[in-house]
């Protein structure tokens, strides 16, 4: 038999992942706290967007949804008594990412905080995330624990009775319904948030008192972002059902913890390939400004992993003035990113891409040959903690993530094949 | 004025900012950095890729400090040289908004990639590329797999991969124009480095860029023009390339109807070529004149009419075409008396020790033409083109025989755009020139039309001026010789620039051949026209019918693929362009791609 070269070795790889990827079917199953999901999430411990970090480096909108989450579980009850025990080195910090679960902005969540779960009805994988708190971008006033407090005391519950009493919602159908009402499912969710309201309004109606499913509908309705972590769990079932195919080059993760950015790759497993964690442009709230801002945090960038948000920001006019471009030129940022992707998501349809789906498939080797870095449309924290929401615009990847994982790619699939690795290594190191 | 020379050595801070992966061409951060020099303050400034080699570059301009050291190939590092820290953040900041308010701008109107611009262009019929030329020879080849007609402006492509390209295009019916090919027009639209010629009946084709530029120029003035201007690219006509592309343009202008005469325009080629091109030539249907600079015929053609001079062809081809025509080679194309008082204007000016002629030419076969006069002579057969053209270290300074420099050579345009587009290297020498006694004339061109500085006239008139009041403090003068290849079409305009040239105490002739005699003519003191023939510039009695040429069905569109200026000039016309903003893969880091390379 002919030996396959390591160019069709990935491509037979990478087509895989992508199939796999693609043919991922979400499903909201149900509504839990976070330690019945995880078991890792047990005592003092809290989970975090992004690559792995402890206190000392975390960003100060993560360390103020830490201090929110210490005083939410009531182990401290002061922000000074919070800051302290987390300075303190008794509290454990976790990537949601590596519980197979992902976390908006700080991503900072504690164990009786509920989350949504979320089951792959193709592949079996089960996924959590959980709603975009005013903590979670550093809030901790007693309005943001008030938040906290009214998802996880009603709407939660609310939202779990009437999942469970459905035996479940696709979300698949959702999001594709999105997609054609001007959401691109990252930075813009209205058009999914009220099919979501709407599609459990029934059960919710059927399985609450008045007061509380009134309550939660409204809570569910008026947000425009309450999709949110309904389409990132989604994405990473999506990138679960996708990881871990040998010499795939496709991207499995692209996730922010406000220091870091951090990129993982299927064929290379858990790893992070992690660089300084980029700025945002784009547009701020009255009385703030560039100055103000955090670098570019959440895990809500496995939407762009999975061929969504910028990836799909065809299917979004609205967001053109966020992204600084003028509606039709949001087309060719579609076809900027299908520059460096592996395909295009045929399972949707975008009818401002003549009814084609958006890119998906990030493929490291297109993004350093053609050198354009993965975009992202995303929130902005504020860089101290104690602040909600202060704008929002775009991030480029770093590139050094994606050197790096080749790096690692050829240590890993073709070690001998490169004549001055030894060199190309150290190059790698001193840039990490 | 060049402000590096008047700030000279003043007290000075060197600032830098790196911009993060973010990829110009050359040409448009080597214009910024012009913006950035001139702005109050600043007495040296750079603008380039983080590449090792440029990085070595801003180290020796003492622009390199800690944040330029630690750029990468893919970014931009903007520094400069201020006289205060705050002055110099002034120029950073301006630096960064010029790369913001392009990035609005590119974002909209470009694409990414060859293959994103011709799938949103399907009507485009021929690719501009000028990319850097390890990278041109795949963007051309993908361009020809995807039926596009190529012009590679790039130089630096291997010669394999020239054969190679040339081969494809043939076996599909298309041409590849270069690489190195710096002049075309094509159905009316010029492209890279060409001026704004009337349509006619001529059709141009030639493997040297400023030598069509001249014949065209000059056909215009005569008011006969041109059909299409089409370059085969610098090598074209040596033995290893064998002429291909020559070949095919002589085919291209033979079937097109506009076409009615068809003139060649090209450095001596190999003696293989030469007959194969001639061969071609003498059988073709329509009457051909050649030009091969300072080769002598040596076999009679029937259908082919030789010249010596770029001048010659306009007479020939208006043979052919049946106009009267008062001129012969050899002769000026101005009155006696105009003759007289520019030639006594200069030879007044020098002392008894002045008796060299430095040429500082900007366009390469304008030199060679220069040279033919200066050191050969008509007829004097072939000559040694890789001559000694001087190095930037030696200057012009103790000159020991005349000397013609080709400015646009590679030594002089490392780290630095061609002459045509950035007059400052040739600035300078002119300086350095008028500080060197044995140096008598100094014989320049200045080449007007698209790509070309916006007031390349203007530059040198500076140059020339404060040239002969640095001779004057030291009790001495210069004869300047220019002659100007434009026309008044052009967007620099031909009447403007000799203007300002003539006011400044130069002797302008009408062409580039006449202007290298008459420096002679001066270094030798002469003292009157004698037997030279004076007559004036001719032109064709009759207005030359002419028709629109039209070759590959139809109007140019155009993929331009590298530089933005490029771009700009077409998008000025009103000529259909689109434009990839072009990056190097893997952000021009050679390792990586090489790596890449195993992998894709």
């Amino acid at each position: 038999m002919k030996q396959q070269t390591l160019a069709e070795l990935i491509a037979t790889a990478n087509a895989d992942t992508l199939r796999r990827m693609i043919s991922c079917r979400p499903r909201l199953v149900d509504v839990l706290p976070l330690n019945q999901v995880s078991e890792v999430v047990t005592g003092r411990v809290l989970t975090h967007s992004g690559p792995p970090i402890e206190w000392e480096r975390m960003s100060g909108a993560q360390r103020g949804a830490v201090i929110a989450a210490v005083m939410y579980e009531e182990w401290a009850e002061t922000p000074d008594q919070a800051t302290e025990l987390a300075a303190g080195g008794t509290l454990r910090f976790v990537p949601n990412h590596d519980l197979g679960g992902v976390g908006p902005m700080a991503g900072i969540l504690s164990p009786t905080m509920h989350v949504y779960v979320v089951e792959d009805e193709a592949g079996g994988g089960k996924a959590y995330s959980c709603t975009e708190f005013d903590a979670l971008f550093g809030a901790f006033d007693d309005a943001a624990l008030d938040e906290i407090k009214l998802w996880n005391k009603i709407v939660f519950p609310v939202v779990g009775r009437a999942v469970r009493k459905i035996g479940g919602l696709d979300l698949k159908s959702i999001m594709t319904r999105a997609l054609t009402m001007g959401d691109e499912l990252h930075s813009r969710q209205t058009a999914a948030s009220s099919l979501l309201a709407l599609s459990l309004a029934p059960a919710i109606v059927e399985t609450s008192s008045t007061e509380e499913a009134s309550l939660a509908l409204k809570v569910l309705g008026e947000s425009d972002l309450s999709f949110l972590p309904l389409s990132m769990a989604a994405c990473k079932l999506g990138s679960m059902a996708a990881a871990n195919v040998p010499n795939s080059t496709l991207v499995t993760a692209m996730a922010r913890n406000g220091t870091d950015f951090g990129v993982q790759v299927s064929g290379l497993g858990p790893q992070w390939f992690c660089a300084p964690a980029p700025t945002i442009e784009g547009i701020y709230f009255p009385g703030f400004g560039p100055d103000d801002a955090g670098f570019d945090m959440g895990d809500s960038a496995i939407t762009e992993t999975n061929g969504l948000g910028a990836f799909a920001l065809a299917a979004s006019p609205t967001m053109s003035g966020l992204v600084g471009v003028s509606v039709d030129q949001l087309n060719k940022l579609a076809g900027q990113m299908r520059e460096i992707c592996a395909g295009v998501n045929s399972s949707w349809s975008i009818p401002q891409l003549d009814s084609g789906g958006p890119p998906i498939g990030i493929d490291i080797r297109k993004v350093l040959q053609s050198g354009i870095a993965p975009l992202i449309d995303t929130a902005t924290a504020h860089r101290d903690p104690g602040h909600r929401i202060i704008g929002a615009g775009i991030s480029r990847a770093p590139m050094v993530c994606f050197s790096q994982a080749l790096d690692a790619w050829f240590d890993r699939y073709a070690p001998t094949s490169l004549p001055d690795h030894g060199r190309a290594e150290s190059e790698g190191t001193e840039r990490a | 004025m060049d402000r590096r020379l008047r700030l000279g050595n003043e007290m000075s801070v060197t600032v830098s900012h790196v911009i993060r992966s973010s990829y110009r061409d050359s040409v448009w951060l080597m214009r910024l950095a012009g913006r950035l020099a001139a702005m109050t303050g600043i007495a040296k400034s750079a603008v380039m890729m983080g590449t090792e080699a440029n990085k070595e570059v801003l180290k020796e301009s003492g622009l390199l400090d800690g944040t330029g050291r630690d750029a990468r190939a893919d970014d931009v590092v903007v520094a400069v040289s201020a006289e205060t820290a705050a002055l110099g953040q002034d120029a950073l900041a301006a630096a960064v908004a010029a790369f913001e308010s392009v990035d609005r701008t590119v974002m909209g109107t470009s694409y990414s990639s060859l293959g994103q611009a011709i799938d949103a262009t399907p009507e485009a019929n021929i690719a501009l590329i000028s990319v850097p030329g390890q990278y041109a020879a795949g963007e051309a080849r993908a361009a020809l797999s995807r039926g596009l007609n190529v012009m590679l402006f790039s130089d630096n492509v291997e010669i394999q991969e020239e054969i190679q390209l040339k081969a494809q295009a043939k076996s599909h019916g298309l041409l590849v124009m270069g690489p190195d090919c710096g002049t075309a027009i094509v159905n009316g639209v010029p492209l890279a480095f060409a001026n704004a010629v009337r349509t006619g009946p001529v059709g141009l084709a030639g493997a040297s860029g400023t030598g069509l530029q001249e014949v065209s120029v000059l056909l215009d003035r005569a008011g006969i023009g041109v059909s299409q201007v089409l370059g085969a690219g610098g090598r074209d006509t040596g033995d290893a390339v064998g002429g291909a592309s020559l070949l095919q343009c002589i085919d291209l202008l033979e079937t097109d109807p506009a076409t009615k005469v068809i003139a060649m325009v090209s450095k001596p080629p190999s003696r293989a070529v030469a007959d194969d091109v001639l061969a071609r030539a003498s059988a073709a249907s329509k009457p051909v004149v050649a030009c091969f600079l300072g080769s002598s015929a040596t076999t009679v053609h029937a259908n082919v009419t030789h010249v010596g001079f770029l001048e010659d062809v306009v007479p020939a081809v208006a043979a052919h075409l049946g106009l009267a025509w008062a001129s012969e080679p050899g002769d000026f194309w101005i009155s006696p008396q105009d003759y007289e008082r520019l030639l006594k204007d200069q030879v007044r000016r020098l002392s008894k020790s002045q008796r060299f002629i430095c040429g500082l030419f900007s366009g390469g076969t304008l030199r060679d033409e220069a040279e033919l006069v200066v050191h050969g002579g008509l007829g004097s057969g072939s000559l040694n083109y890789a001559d000694d053209h001087g190095s930037v270290a030696q200057g012009v300074l103790g000159l020991k025989s005349h000397r013609l420099v080709d400015l646009g050579a590679d030594e002089f345009t490392v780290g630095r755009p061609h002459p045509m587009i950035d007059p400052e290297i040739r600035n300078r020498l002119i300086l350095d020139a008028c500080l060197e006694p044995a140096i008598a004339v100094i014989l320049m061109d200045v080449v007007l039309g698209f790509g070309s500085h916006p007031d390349p006239a203007g530059a040198a008139a500076d140059a020339i001026r404060e040239g002969r009041a640095r001779a004057a403090s030291q009790g001495r003068d210069v004869a300047f010789v220019v002659s100007v290849c434009g026309t008044e079409a052009d967007p620099q305009n031909l009447a403007d620039s000799e203007k300002q040239l003539t006011q400044v105490g130069a002797a302008v002739l009408p062409t580039n051949a006449q202007a290298a005699r008459f420096a002679m003519a001066v270094g030798q003191r002469s003292q009157s026209a004698g037997r030279l023939r004076c007559v004036q510039p001719p032109a064709a009695a009759e207005r030359v019918s002419c028709e629109k040429s039209f070759l590959w069905g139809g109007d140019l569109v155009v993929i331009n693929v590298g530089l933005t200026g490029f771009y700009e000039d077409l998008q000025n016309l009103g000529v259909r362009v689109a434009h990839v903003a072009w990056t190097p893969p893997a952000g021009g880091d050679r390792d990586l791609a090489a790596r890449l390379s195993l992998i894709m």
